[in-house]
């Protein structure tokens, strides 16, 4: 583990947040559905919990992670950090370094949270069948790696760009793109843009996150998605990831 | 009685087979400054090296400590010349500092490989650092003196062959630091050194400064005084500084 990794590591351990939001994130997701009138269901009750999980882990993923790591670039630049880690690399390909440093760091709570729901959303509602167990357990994988592949680059651009600029600049810089990506690709984009060609273009080019958000297949048991589909996914977002982290290695800064 | 040290080397010559023990040369003509203003602070007129031990950098405030060695760090490229730094760098910025959460224990274990933090508690111990309390109650004094211990560390483990040789870019670690620290530090960096340079920046405040030169800034030149004993007294210094303009 480089500097950068464990003191990002050791900071969020020692402001417990990440311990809070660790443990809250599966209790939330086992506890909400039942506060709703899902119970009048009981059988609604298992993919409610799954479903629960998942928009629980994008909400943390938008709100904390994004944050996190906006404020550790910001304090690591004005404390002089990121300018003892940058003299103790080697001249060639010092900003990777950095910035891979800090992505394994950023990586850590992804899993950790991600893992969480997981357990959740297999614990919590696995199906009695075991064929559609299988298949449920398959589904949540694929969940948890688009989740990540999505996720880390993000949370490292916004290292990145608060590094250079301030940490409130990069959340909202981070947040609007994913949300750009998550929720306006997805549910407004078909609408206001298919008319316009700039609109169209714009739709085209624009990160389409919403692909990763597979809660509509657990809620409705439709199975995982097949495998040639999962890697054309898969692909894309680790291409997206791969554009990102080019952005953040051009963007970052280690001088005050 | 310090004197203005002869250089060594001509100018803009590859100094890499006669200056074999040098940790760090900067060539004749070397400039520092900032490239995208177009701002040159200040350039050396001969050969400079620094060998292993102790060396001060002393300068007027804004007279280029930080700029030079950022420049060592690699942080800030130089408007010319390359410098030459033949071993690991670890450069302290002034105001380095961590996050108000973290204790003791979880700074030194970031910074420093396992076989080292017993020695690290042990230079914490003798600064008198508190261990239980978080790096954000810790007064001024107190947070400098971790980045002292974390240098020290550093610097002992290379001495004795268990970490890499180094160079340790000290940029003003004592300012804010009690009288009885300061002593401690001086001691420690006037143990002799074969594996580990130091060049540090402090403002000229000690009555007595022990180091094996002094790297001065003035008037835009950069010179090295080097001394005929171990003490360099300030007054010397200052007059020499004078002199140098």
């Amino acid at each position: 583990m480089t500097l950068l990794t464990r003191l990002y590591l050791s900071t969020i351990l020692a402001n417990k947040t990440v311990i809070l939001l660790a443990a809250g994130l599966p209790i939330l997701a086992y506890c909400l559905p039942q506060l709703v009138p899902a119970t009048l269901k009981p059988s609604l009750l298992e993919p409610a919990r799954a479903q629960a999980g998942w928009i629980l882990l994008w909400t943390v993923c938008s709100g904390w992670l994004f944050l996190s790591a906006a404020s550790t670039g910001e304090e690591w630049r004005r404390n002089g950090l990121l300018v003892y880690a940058f003299s103790r690399e080697a001249a060639r390909f010092r900003r990777l370094r950095l910035i891979a440093g800090s992505t394994i760091g950023f990586s850590v709570p992804a899993i950790l949270f991600v893992f969480g729901t997981f357990l959740t959303s297999v614990v919590g509602a696995l199906p009695g069948d075991q064929k559609e167990a299988e298949l449920w357990i398959i589904l949540n994988l694929q969940s948890c790696f688009l989740y990540l592949t999505i996720v880390i680059p993000l949370a490292t651009l916004g290292f990145a760009v608060a590094t250079r600029f301030s940490s409130t600049v990069s959340w909202i810089l981070v947040s609007c793109h994913f949300g750009f990506g998550f929720f306006f690709q997805g549910n407004l984009a078909p609408y206001l843009v298919s008319s316009s060609p700039p609109g169209q273009l714009l739709n085209l080019l624009g990160p389409h996150f919403y692909l990763a958000d597979l809660t509509e297949r657990l809620v409705f048991k439709m199975g995982p998605l097949p495998f040639s589909g999962f890697a054309q996914f898969l692909g894309y977002f680790a291409g997206w990831g791969l554009v990102t982290m080019a952005v953040a290695i051009l963007i970052f800064r280690a001088r005050q | 009685m310090i004197a203005k040290e002869e250089s060594k080397t001509p100018s803009n010559v590859d100094s890499s087979e006669d200056c074999s023990d040098e940790f760090v040369i900067l060539p004749a003509g070397f400039e520092i400054g900032y490239r995208k203003k177009g701002r040159s602070v200040a350039r050396t007129s001969e050969t400079l090296q620094l060998g292993a031990g102790h060396h001060f950098l002393l300068a007027k405030n804004g007279g280029g400590k930080t700029t030079l060695l950022a420049t060592l760090a690699g942080l800030l490229p130089p408007l010319n010349l390359s410098p030459t730094v033949r071993s690991a760098i670890h450069y302290f910025c002034d105001d380095l500092s961590f996050n108000r959460d973290l204790c003791l224990s979880s700074i030194l274990r970031a910074f420093l490989p396992k076989q080292a933090l017993q020695r690290a508690f042990k230079l914490s111990e003798i600064l008198e650092i508190p261990f239980d309390k978080k790096y954000g109650a810790l007064s001024r004094g107190n947070k400098q003196k971790i980045v002292l211990a974390i240098a020290e560390t550093l610097a002992r483990e290379a001495e004795e062959g268990i970490g890499d040789p180094c160079v340790l870019l000290l940029d003003e670690p004592i300012s804010g630091i009690d009288f009885v620290a300061r002593e401690i530090v001086r001691d420690w960096w006037a143990r002799p050194a074969s594996r580990v340079c130091r060049l540090v920046s402090h403002h000229p405040d000690e009555p007595v400064l022990t180091a094996d030169s002094v790297v001065l800034i003035h008037q835009r030149k950069i010179e090295k005084f080097k001394s005929g004993t171990s003490e360099i007294s300030w007054a010397t210094l200052r007059e020499s500084f004078f002199a140098v303009a």
